[in-house]
């Protein structure tokens, strides 16, 4: 049996069993503290360190040239057309993936989440490679002559970047739509279309609106896309990162990172309190036997074509960086050699290693720590939740370059010294991941009803027993994803990580950096290649340890 | 409920053990009595200072790590580590970007014992700096693109060339407030012309060809290499490498030419202060610049070196009176009005 239940807004809904639980058990208090003191001292103390570097001239030079608004203004541009467009994507996906009848589903299932293991630059030299002005599609295809600099290839860039992302957290929520839904809708007269309007699409709203969130916040914050193909079209991330680098002030970059925070804000509030307010849950337990309503044949080669269209493009700039990894000059010359893996193989095997156990330590923490704070903000009411509930996505919001410079002037000096351990980077990786993972652990929360937990606890159960034996088996699937999502984006991460490494802690993506800075893209893409067989091989390695679909998508 | 105390406990135990393994991996390599490691930030290539380290550790026995930033970054990184520093060096890069930093305090003079082997004119006088090479500024011309679009002509060799308007869109230049190569460009023009109206003037000429300016002082070589520009401006080894690696890229030096002194300094306070004076007096010496200039193709600073096949020695170059004070004491203005005018 299921039950549908519209449910008010959060503060508001019934939950005297949590009331009553949040003082009775220590679990709770436990629970909020243990999420609340890390981000208090990783995310708000090293921000507050930041936010008393500029001074009023800062300000006042901010909003007095246009050089400034139109970044803003671009910055601003910039995320809603990503979001949009990245968000509308990781719907097709996710959507097409749920239904039955949809075919090719082991490739698209594979290309819904590819664009994650795309290693930083080198993905943007081949996406100029294939579609520049040379370009291998523009030019050797089509014979045109284009240029990818701007805002078009930007929001590409970004487009390719952000919708596995909100494919991710949608699939979540598709997944646990009850079937039984559309069927009672058929049986109502409700044509397929109809359906889609009355049921899927309500009762997915909070899960689209997760989705758009975390991409605008990526967008806005987002350093590598637009430093590769931005051209002409500036925004704010890279202003703050040529402040910091070309003019060593980091007052002014400082300034811009705080401006940068009020939009992601704002983005934050709209979803809290508009969208907030359309929450369904609709699952008791996990749906029921029946398989979703089939795709209507128009519509499956619609999304099917569409999905071809934009995967073909995703294998395209693999395909192109594999073999610029073994060809022996970067989109000249494709005779093949294995020169480019010598570097690699001499020196830089402690650089992979360290890739390696950061993401995985960032990778774990990272999922424990956002399946908990998903729970408790959930499922339980305390004062300050709203606080609780920005301060875990918060960190989305913070450019990486902004990260790295605030982590060094907080954790340089006493009272917490971590400059130089592999404990900064670790951190300064899961941090950057919780606000995804807690989104999806709360997209898959928000689909179990409370009543379930309810009666557990009036049958003596108390919250351990609850999460244990309810709770968490509803959500190991946001588990793995939050753990394997955040491995990944660790694996390929570098904004922040460029100011942390130290002597010994060094990490492949730096290297690939100075690589492909430096025109040596055919090592760069040996490396990187070496990043996407290893990302990769983890994926799977825990799709088969786990005995089931890593990404239930 | 105990058994929950239990399970947080030894999972909180468990935690600090890893964390506590890790930051000892970490803190390990600061302590070091006996000075026999280093730490080397910089912003050459890759391969180059893999090479130049090895050759060094062979040489004085002394363990080396290296971080590979962009000199704009390690600087930025340097000062914010002041009251903790990692590194020991800091090795290569424009000496402006050495310079900016020792206001901060984040530099300790050291003048070496070899520094009288070079010219004075390539260390700061109170050695907070000492310059071992010295780099030109160059075109990175596409030839196929270059031959297609100029019907052949003879390759760009001064810096009207550039504003042909045969040449609109496709010149490649980093922006000055975000790359030290680009402010090197801005700033010769100010050395090349009497007045600052004139060097203004031919800025805002050159900007007509130049369809946007990039963030990384590096990429207009790479524009110019993959064929979207038809000429990017750079360093002349920033030029060389993709040369090397088969790209279809010729290198011309322009009359006045601007050109970088490539610096090493010490940084203030390291954790390994002699071993970072050893690797100085050995960069300084003739077999290591050497070395350096044979990997790199950059003009070394040393009298007795040797230049490498293709590379111009210093003294045919047709060099602009490039004054490192000025342009550094008007760098904010100039940039400031840079900005106004084409951003």
């Amino acid at each position: 049996m299921s039950t549908v239940t519209p449910t008010l807004d959060n503060g508001k809904r019934s939950r005297l069993t949590g009331v009553v639980s949040a003082f009775k058990d220590p679990t709770t208090i436990i629970a909020i503290v243990v999420v609340t003191i890390p981000l208090a001292v990783m995310v708000l103390y090293p921000v507050v360190n930041v936010l008393v570097q500029p001074a009023i001239e800062h300000w006042q030079t901010f909003f007095s040239r246009t050089r400034y608004l139109t970044t803003l203004r671009n910055s601003l541009v910039m995320a809603a057309l990503s979001t949009v467009s990245a968000t509308f994507v990781g719907f097709c996906f996710a959507y097409a993936l749920s239904r039955p009848n949809f075919p090719g589903k082991t490739f698209f299932r594979v290309t819904s989440i590819l664009p994650l293991i795309s290693p930083p630059f080198v993905a943007g030299l081949a996406l100029i490679l294939l579609l520049g002005r040379r370009g291998i599609i523009t030019h050797g295809l089509l014979g045109v002559d284009v240029s990818m600099y701007g805002w078009h290839g930007l929001w590409l860039a970004q487009t390719m970047a952000y919708y596995p992302i909100a494919a991710m957290t949608l699939s979540g929520v598709l997944k646990s739509l009850n079937p039984t839904l559309e069927y009672a809708a058929q049986d109502l007269g409700q044509s397929r279309w109809g359906i889609f309007k009355t049921v899927v699409l309500p009762m997915t709203i909070p899960g689209i609106a997760g989705a758009a969130l975390l991409v605008s916040m990526l967008s806005l914050s987002d350093f590598g896309n637009p430093m590769v193909i931005g051209g002409p079209f500036r925004v704010m991330a890279v202003e703050a990162y040529v402040q910091v680098v070309g003019m060593q002030n980091l007052g002014m970059a400082a300034a811009i990172s705080v401006v940068l925070l009020v939009p992601s804000l704002l983005f934050f509030l709209i979803q809290r309190y508009w969208v907030g307010r359309r929450q369904y849950t609709s699952v008791s337990g996990k749906g029921g036997g029946l398989d979703p309503i089939e795709l209507p044949t128009a519509v499956k080669w619609a999304l099917f074509a569409f999905l071809s269209f934009v995967s073909l493009f995703v294998v395209a700039i693999f395909v192109v960086i594999v073999w610029g990894a073994f060809a022996r000059t970067w989109g000249f010359d494709w005779s093949l050699t294995l020169d480019n893996f010598e570097f690699t193989f001499l020196a830089r095997l402690g650089h992979i290693w360290n890739s390696v156990r950061f993401s995985l330590a960032a990778g774990f923490g990272t999922a424990v720590f956002a399946v908990i704070a998903a729970y408790v903000l959930l499922r339980k009411r305390f004062v300050g939740m709203k606080a609780f509930d920005f301060l875990v996505v918060l960190p989305a919001a913070l450019p990486g370059t902004l990260v790295g410079i605030a982590y060094i002037f907080a954790f340089n000096r006493p009272p917490l010294v971590l400059t130089g351990t592999g404990l900064i980077i670790i951190l300064s990786m899961a941090i950057r991941n919780v606000p995804v993972g807690y989104r999806t652990a709360l997209a898959g929360l928000q689909q179990i009803d409370i009543s379930i937990e309810e009666s557990a606890a009036d049958g003596g159960a108390n919250t351990f027993q609850i999460l244990k034996d309810i709770t968490l088996p509803l959500l190991k699937t946001a588990f793995t994803v939050t753990l394997v999502y955040t491995f990944v984006r660790s694996m390929n991460t570098v904004s922040a990580v460029v100011f942390l490494v130290a002597a010994g802690t060094n990490v492949a993506t730096t290297s690939i950096l100075g690589l492909s800075e430096h025109g040596y893209w055919g090592e760069a893409a040996a490396m990187a290649t070496i990043l996407i067989a290893i990302t990769s091989s983890v994926v799977i390695a825990f799709r088969v340890l786990g005995g089931k679909r890593l990404f239930e998508l | 409920m105990k058994r929950l105390l239990i399970l947080l406990l030894s999972g909180a135990l468990l935690l600090s053990l890893a964390l506590a393994q890790v930051s000892a991996g970490g803190a390990a390599e600061e302590v070091d009595v006996e000075h026999d490691e280093l730490v080397v930030y910089s912003p050459l290539h890759e391969y180059e200072i893999s090479r130049l380290l090895r050759a060094f550790e062979r040489d004085t026995g002394i363990n080396t790590e290296f971080i590979r930033l962009s000199a704009g970054e390690l600087a930025a990184r340097i000062v914010a580590e002041k009251d903790n520093p990692g590194g020991d060096v800091f090795f290569g890069g424009p000496s402006e970007t050495h310079e900016a930093i020792i206001p901060e305090g984040a530099l300790r003079p050291y003048e070496s014992p070899r520094a009288a082997e070079t010219d004075a004119d390539y260390h700061h006088p109170e050695f907070y700096w000492s310059g071992f090479y010295v780099g030109p500024m160059g075109f990175a011309i596409n030839t196929a693109r270059w031959d297609e679009a100029m019907d052949g002509e003879e390759y760009p060799r001064t810096w009207e060339d550039l504003l042909d308007p045969r040449l609109e869109g496709e010149i490649s230049m980093a922006s000055p407030a975000a790359s030290g190569t680009a402010y090197n460009i801005v700033a010769t023009q100010f050395f090349r012309y009497v007045s600052e109206d004139e060097a203004w003037n031919y800025l805002e000429q050159l900007d007509r060809n130049v369809p946007f300016y990039t963030s990384s002082g590096a990429a207009p070589a790479r524009h110019a290499g993959t064929g979207e520009a038809i000429i990017g401006i750079a360093f002349a080894h920033d030029v060389m490498k993709p040369m090397d690696a088969g790209f279809p890229l010729a290198l011309s030096i322009p009359q006045e030419s601007g050109w970088e002194i490539g610096a090493v300094s010490i940084i203030e306070g390291g954790p390994n202060p002699s071993a970072a004076e050893v690797f100085v007096d050995w960069i300084l010496g003739p077999e290591a610049q050497q070395l350096h200039t044979d990997l790199s193709l950059r003009i070394s600073t040393h009298p007795e070196v040797q230049m490498p096949p293709g590379a111009t020695p210093l003294a045919e170059l047709d060099l602009v009176d490039y004054d490192y004070e000025w342009a550094g004491a008007h760098r904010s203005r100039i940039v400031d009005e840079w900005n106004e005018l084409f951003q």
